[in-house]
């Protein structure tokens, strides 16, 4: 499959957004530009979305007999989550290009983990150990690194997947990718990393995108 | 020696059978953690309440959920806190109890201040705190800033903050590391305090996970701190600063790798309980995960052995709670992938589970504070040798 030129061009533009913006701005962007009709649903109908696009779609969908079961999730401040109330009939994927929304999606991932690197490079050089930033300790050193091994990688194999076929699980495998990233991060921010205000609900909003848009199991 | 003595496994399959209750309301206090108020008349809320009462002291009763009954402390802590944590680890931190704080009175504590807290304790369910952890310095010692100032008859004024302490906002006894003005970067002292004192104030701070056990921020301003309410002025010199603490991380390190465990455990249940029809390389996944909890509790049962034996041998602490946490991430996160796409919304327990095996890791020092402990025990032959 030969992606567009222009789907590369949104790629590039979540990714952007999500590292200088964040999840819900970046998520609007990309589902504005790849699914503008209809929420992109996972392959079990599921749909994690900005809210300021659920009233967008309820307005088109609504001659779809789907019908969502609303609850209020908020995994994330302005992000809403639908869930099919009938998964026999939601199973059934819209017109939406999965393979298109996924990679868009794994761009967005991996900006929203170099996000959260940046922010931990700048909350760990603020803090002090023994007269030295925690940043100058030679593990957090080797971890960054290691971190940034994946960030490279990940991007240099979206890259390739942007001009080939890669229908093989490369997308699940490039999100676990990702999430393995985020985790080690999340570990290097210690408990500021797992409260409301920190960076931890954004990480955790990004596993949430990963989980609902992955394949079935082979 | 990996079998466990007759009166252990007796406890372990006593509290295995309270797991369910903690479980049926796992979602009810990631929801609300003050929903533990409701639940205080659980067989395993009503056992933690009373369950770290050292041997020798006369409990309530002998009903079970009393008290241990044995006397290997940090083993038998571990078997109840995996098996608990399995039901909710959240219900198990939220639980009243002395908690953490009995650990440090068993290395610290007069037999007055043990009766005094014990007693208490015994009045109904209450909360204890503990209160190490401060604003933008951690767990490090060396950069406490808490600052206690005599004032001459053996007491102190109780001075700074601290953060990512469970239960402190319904806590009525906290436990509060804090340096002696005056003295070297090392001169920490742990004290007793009350927290229906003017100025100790606790503020619940919101997190990822593990929400039952309500992490808060503290400030203390002005908190007395009458001189029998200081820890360890029984022992030698020697044994109350960075000796006593070191000793009591030791022997909770073990039971925070048991709480991974159980929440790795549980997870790995629910995946048994909801796909039973696994094949071929998932299969393989979920049983190298079943094989890996097995071999992170070998581990952890060995690390309490050795702190049951010696306070100061907490290298194997260090080693189990660890890889405890690791797998527990791992287990949850595999878990959720064995379970389909949007798993995460579809199965809320094991998506709370996911969001919980993350809290372990920050408590009782990180996975980088665990390395740097065993490498200082590689490097002064401490560990690692037959």
């Amino acid at each position: 499959m030969t992606v567009p030129a222009e789907v590369r061009e949104h790629c590039r533009e979540a990714r952007g957004s999500a590292r200088t913006d964040g999840l819900v701005p970046a998520l609007a962007l990309l589902t504005r530009a790849l699914s503008p009709k209809a929420p992109p649903r996972g392959p079990r109908g599921h749909a994690v979305l900005p809210k300021e696009l659920l009233d967008e779609f309820a307005a088109m969908e609504a001659e779809d007999a789907r019908r969502d079961e609303r609850r209020d999730d908020e995994p994330l401040p302005g992000l809403a989550v639908l869930r099919p109330a009938d998964p026999v009939q939601a199973a059934a994927p819209d017109g939406t290009d999965a393979r298109v929304w996924g990679t868009g999606l794994a761009w967005l991932r991996l900006g929203m983990s170099e996000r959260l690197r940046e922010a931990c490079v700048a909350y760990l050089a603020a803090r002090q150990v023994e007269g030295t930033s925690l940043l100058m300790q030679q593990m957090v050193k080797g971890t960054l690194a290691d971190v940034l091994i994946e960030h490279l990688e990940i991007e240099g194999v979206l890259e390739e997947l942007a001009d080939g076929p890669g229908g093989d699980g490369t997308l699940d495998r490039l999100q676990r990718q990702i999430t393995r990233a985020d985790r080690t991060l999340l570990r290097l921010l210690g408990a500021h990393g797992f409260t409301q205000d920190g960076p931890g609900p954004a990480a955790h909003a990004s596993e949430l995108l990963a989980d609902v848009y992955r394949g079935e199991p082979a | 020696m990996s079998a466990l003595p007759a009166s252990l496994a007796a406890t372990r399959d006593q509290v295995r059978h309270w797991a369910g209750d903690l479980r049926a309301h796992a979602l009810e206090l990631d929801g609300d953690p003050d929903a533990i108020r409701r639940h205080l008349d659980l067989p395993a809320v009503r056992f933690l309440a009373g369950h770290l009462v050292p041997p020798g002291w006369d409990r309530v009763s002998d009903a079970a959920g009393a008290g241990p009954a044995h006397g290997m402390p940090t083993l038998e802590r571990v078997i109840v806190s995996e098996e608990l944590a399995r039901g909710d680890a959240g219900m198990m931190l939220a639980s009243p109890g002395a908690s953490m704080c009995g650990v440090l009175l068993g290395v610290l504590g007069s037999q007055e201040q043990r009766d005094r807290v014990y007693g208490t304790l015994a009045e109904r369910p209450r909360w204890t705190c503990f209160a190490l952890t401060e604003p933008e310095r951690g767990s490090a010692i060396g950069e406490m800033t808490a600052t206690l100032t005599p004032v001459g008859d053996g007491g102190y004024v109780l001075n700074g903050a601290k953060r990512y302490v469970g239960n402190a906002a319904r806590a009525d006894v906290g436990a509060v590391f804090a340096r002696v003005e005056g003295t070297e970067r090392l001169g920490v002292l742990a004290v007793l305090v009350d927290t229906a004192d003017p100025g100790f104030r606790a503020e619940p701070l919101p997190t990822v996970g593990l929400r039952g056990a309500q992490l808060t921020h503290i400030t203390l301003d002005a908190v007395r701190v009458p001189a029998e309410q200081v820890l360890g002025t029984h022992l030698p010199p020697t044994r109350r600063g960075m000796w006593s603490i070191v000793a009591v991380f030791n022997q909770l390190r073990p039971s925070v790798a048991a709480i991974a465990l159980g929440i790795a455990r549980a997870a790995h249940e629910y995946v048994a309980g909801h796909r039973r029809l696994l094949r071929g390389a998932e299969r393989e996944t979920y049983e190298e995960l079943g094989r890996r909890i097995d071999a992170a509790r070998l581990l952890t049962y060995r690390a309490a052995r050795a702190v049951d034996r010696r306070p100061s041998a907490g290298h194997l602490a260090s080693a189990a709670k660890a890889r405890a946490c690791e797998v527990a991430e791992d287990v949850t996160l595999a878990a959720l992938g064995l379970l389909g796409p949007g798993a995460r919304l579809d199965h809320p327990l094991l998506e709370k589970l996911a969001r919980d095996a993350r809290g372990v890791e920050f408590m009782e020092g990180t996975r980088n504070i665990q390395k740097l402990h065993l490498f200082q025990g590689l490097h002064t032959g401490k560990v690692g040798r037959p």
